[in-house]
């Protein structure tokens, strides 16, 4: 028993030894932090974009004022898409973004999400104020610019006292969209861009009510890749980038 | 979907062997000792158990940041440990200590003292007879800990996604793909991971099952 | 060669144990008797540096092994004492023989295996040399703790409870035994044992303790006959304490009996009515008065069979306390007599212990 049960303990120990030293996982290219509301757009220019230049490309998704902290905090990214100007400004002043990186590549809207199956009677943004709705989620407007976006919507409208307790906060616009999709929530706003294959009932909201959201990119100043990343921003403002940014509902910036 | 399982596997695995070496050392100090002070550092020893991953990431976090001093120190010697695998491994190895040292401890404390006691009169160093008499006797309940702070690593989400972020290929280990998935909305790779989480866990636990009952037995 | 002289002076607290011990022995057995409670593994574990004491001094022949006023205090490293627990404290994950050659410098290895080799044989363990603790019986056991502690040359051999572990039909055998390590291996041993006949028939120096409190140390027969207090002489087994009164230089008076002691105490210890201790193996049982001096009447009130010998317990008319007589079993069944009956007891009067 002594014997099968060291042999057990050595068998341990050289896998835990063997695990640690395999090598160190390095860059596998360019590494961009994204904000979540480019999850599937991004997706697909990073594919895109490896094909033809073979340049690997991973994600980071989050809202972006969560990865704007990563940043100062030290995160080796060497892009960040941001769903915001006045961040990327910010960590240009801080000295974390190259200044001359900076551009704006997209503009996104939002939509008011109802789950189909609950039977809401909502047809038009007007109607939200007149139905009752026990919960309604819009992303963190502290750390997210589309949360914001959906703030500054609601309190225009006079709906945000009357909805205030009925909010919940998404970390980001992805966990916003998966509580609907889930069953969890039966409403709320969401960027359009990633709505493009989605079940749920999508009302459009009027852009008179709100200013639709800038998206900006730059290059980190620790990046090392920096020839590499500037190739995937001019990606981005490329007719093809931008072509693939339309077909996920984000309006380029070609099309004023 | 192996890129995940490969990165937990090794930084849970580091973290383990870290844990091990702190969890060993520590409860060798603390086995047998009372009193306010050691008290103190047991307790703070096992705090990852009891505060939320959120204060424990946001402690490494401003300690381990490149503005810290700390940070910077480490910066200039190379060592980057803020959103990269390292910053997991660290988050991971300060969750699973505590789990190391109760379960060390516990062995090492049940190893009689008279053999102890002997040893040391036969003119044997401490250290000595810790490595030939405690250490082997107290053997399946340090093991049972190492693989129990393995398991715990393989599962650390909370102060692993404050520190080391969500960096596919780099810090994204499989707790932290499974969240990302989820937050894709991306089900079917959720379900994937979730599955093959909860595998691991299962087979882990059962070596620590059966390492466990063997001490029972003896 | 003369075996080293150990002194101890010791002042030790633990928990709500405080143990004062105080004696100076030199010889090859000594032991330290007591009933449980008594201190006597605690003063062996202060000896052998398991324990501090607060106060006090422990020095082995030349060596000084703790001096609390100078601060010395050597680790059991350093203090060259083989110790052997009650129940051994083999290391069950080791061989018979790594349990031995543990002790021995790891870096000389010829120098190990030789010495390892030797105590093997000299204990008839070289069959088990691969074998583990546990498959040992309780006396192989116990020649391999002997074995274990004796290998480094100790300079004394601590033993705590030696045959207390081992069944009766061992221990005679392994006594016999141990009364030949001082002289085989050249080295004094310090037991502890509860048990009277053990510390008697092992050691020939005692140290008597009682509740942590020192007794009374020194040659075994002195203690046994002449115990220094009726606390001691009970610990000791010299059961009969009697209140006498003096009445000349050889004659004490028990009430109405008169009772002559050889040889007479000396003057400076006399007072007019002294305490004494009689063992109970020194009264005689007798089936009619032998004209003796010393033959008192005497009644039989109780018997207890100990296979071997018999402890009575007679009355003498109008005299109190009741006194126990230990007799062998032949020379009562030659008697012939048993609870209830009349009889008479003579005291051997070289055997009345007056207290000082």
């Amino acid at each position: 028993m002594n014997l099968r049960l060291s042999y057990f303990s050595l068998m341990i120990c050289i896998a835990l030894i063997l695990a640690a030293c395999q090598p160190a996982p390095e860059s596998p290219g360019l590494t961009v932090a994204a904000a979540a509301s480019l999850n599937n757009a991004f997706n697909e220019i990073g594919s895109v974009f490896t094909a033809q230049t073979g340049i690997p490309v991973a994600f980071s998704y989050a809202a972006t004022g969560t990865l704007a902290e990563q940043i100062r905090n030290g995160a080796p990214f060497d892009i960040f898409a941001a769903a915001d100007t006045a961040r990327i400004h910010e960590l240009a002043m801080q000295g974390f973004i190259t200044s001359e990186s900076q551009v704006v590549f997209a503009y996104g809207e939002v939509s008011l999400v109802i789950d189909p199956e609950r039977g809401l009677n909502i047809q038009s943004f007007s109607d939200l104020g007149h139905i009752p709705i026990d919960r309604f989620t819009i992303a963190n407007p502290k750390i997210a610019p589309y949360g914001s976006a959906a703030q500054a919507i609601l309190e225009n409208a006079r709906l945000w006292t009357q909805l205030e307790e009925q909010l919940i906060f998404g970390e980001s616009v992805r966990q916003s969209l998966q509580y609907i999709e889930s069953g969890e929530i039966p409403a709320g706003i969401l960027p359009n861009s990633l709505l493009q294959n989605s079940m749920l009932t999508i009302i459009p909201i009027d852009d008179t009510r709100y200013e639709p959201v800038a998206h900006e990119a730059g290059i980190l100043a620790a990046s090392p890749n920096t020839s590499q990343a500037e190739r995937f921003i001019q990606f981005l403002y490329s007719p093809q980038g931008q072509a693939i940014l339309a077909q996920h509902g984000l309006t380029p910036i070609s099309t004023p | 979907m192996t890129i995940p399982l490969l990165l937990s596997l090794r930084v849970a695995a580091l973290s383990a062997l870290l844990a091990a070496i702190g969890g060993i050392t520590l409860a060798s100090l603390l086995a047998h000792k009372q009193g306010l002070f050691w008290h103190l550092i047991d307790g703070i020893i096992n705090l990852p158990l009891v505060l939320p991953p959120t204060v424990l990431g946001y402690y490494l976090l401003i300690t381990l940041s490149q503005r810290s001093p700390l940070g910077s120190w480490l910066g200039s010697l190379g060592i980057h440990l803020t959103f990269t695998w390292g910053g997991a491994v660290v988050a991971a190895s300060i969750v699973a200590l505590p789990l190391v040292t109760q379960s060390a401890r516990a062995a090492i404390e049940s190893v009689p003292s008279e053999l102890l006691d002997v040893a040391r009169t036969l003119g044997r160093a401490p250290l000595a007879i810790f490595l030939t008499i405690t250490l082997p006797l107290a053997w399946r309940g340090v093991l049972a800990g190492i693989v129990l702070a393995f398991a715990r690593a393989l599962g650390e989400f909370g102060a692993t996604l404050m520190i080391a972020g969500n960096i596919p290929g780099q810090t994204q280990t499989l707790p932290i793909a499974i969240y990302d998935a989820v937050q894709a909305g991306e089900s079917a790779r959720a379900n994937q991971l979730s599955l093959l989480l909860t595998s691991a866990a299962i087979v882990l636990l059962v070596s620590i099952r059966m390492l466990t009952n063997r001490i029972s037995r003896t | 060669m003369k075996p080293h002289k150990l002194a101890v002076t010791i002042n030790l607290m633990i928990e709500n144990f405080h143990l004062q011990a105080n004696f100076q022995a030199q010889d090859e057995i000594i032991a330290i008797f007591g009933p449980s409670g008594a201190g006597k593994s605690t003063t062996l574990r202060a000896i052998a540096g398991l324990i501090t004491p607060q106060q006090g001094i422990i020095r082995l022949g030349q060596r000084t092994l703790f001096d609390a006023q100078k601060n010395i205090n050597l680790p059991p490293q350093k203090r060259n004492l083989g110790y052997v627990p009650q129940n051994y404290a083999l290391f069950p994950h080791l061989s018979i023989a790594e349990n031995i050659a543990y002790g021995l410098l790891p870096h000389l290895r010829h120098a190990r295996h030789q010495r390892t080799r030797e105590l093997l044989e000299l204990m008839q363990l070289a069959d088990f040399a691969q074998r583990r603790p546990g498959e040992l019986s309780g006396g192989q056991q116990q020649r391999v703790a002997l074995a274990r502690a004796l290998a480094p040359n100790p300079a004394m051999l601590l033993m705590d409870e030696p045959l207390a572990a081992l069944e009766e039909s061992l221990r005679q055998k392994l006594r016999a035994e141990l009364r030949t390590i001082p002289q085989r291996f050249n080295v004094p041993i310090l037991l502890v044992t509860h048990n009277l006949s053990e510390a008697n028939s092992l050691a020939s120096q005692l140290v008597i303790l009682d509740q942590g409190k020192m007794c009374q140390a020194g040659p075994k027969d002195e203690i046994m006959q002449r115990p220094t207090s009726p606390a001691t002489a009970r610990i000791v087994g010299m059961n009969n304490i009697l209140p006498m009164r003096n009445l000349d230089i050889k004659t004490l008076q028990w009430g109405t009996y008169n009772l002559e002691v050889i040889p007479a105490p000396p003057t400076g210890q006399r007072n007019a009515a002294p305490l004494v201790g009689i063992r109970p193996e020194a009264i005689r049982l007798l089936k009619a008065d032998s004209g003796q001096a010393n033959t008192l009447p005497a009644r039989i009130l109780d018997d207890e069979d100990f296979g071997p010998e018999h402890r009575l317990s007679v009355r003498v008319p109008g005299q109190k306390p009741d006194l126990e007589i230990r007799i062998s079993t032949p020379k009562l069944a030659r008697l012939g007599l048993q609870p209830g009956d009349e009889a008479f007891i003579q005291i051997d009067p070289t055997s009345i212990h007056t207290f000082p």
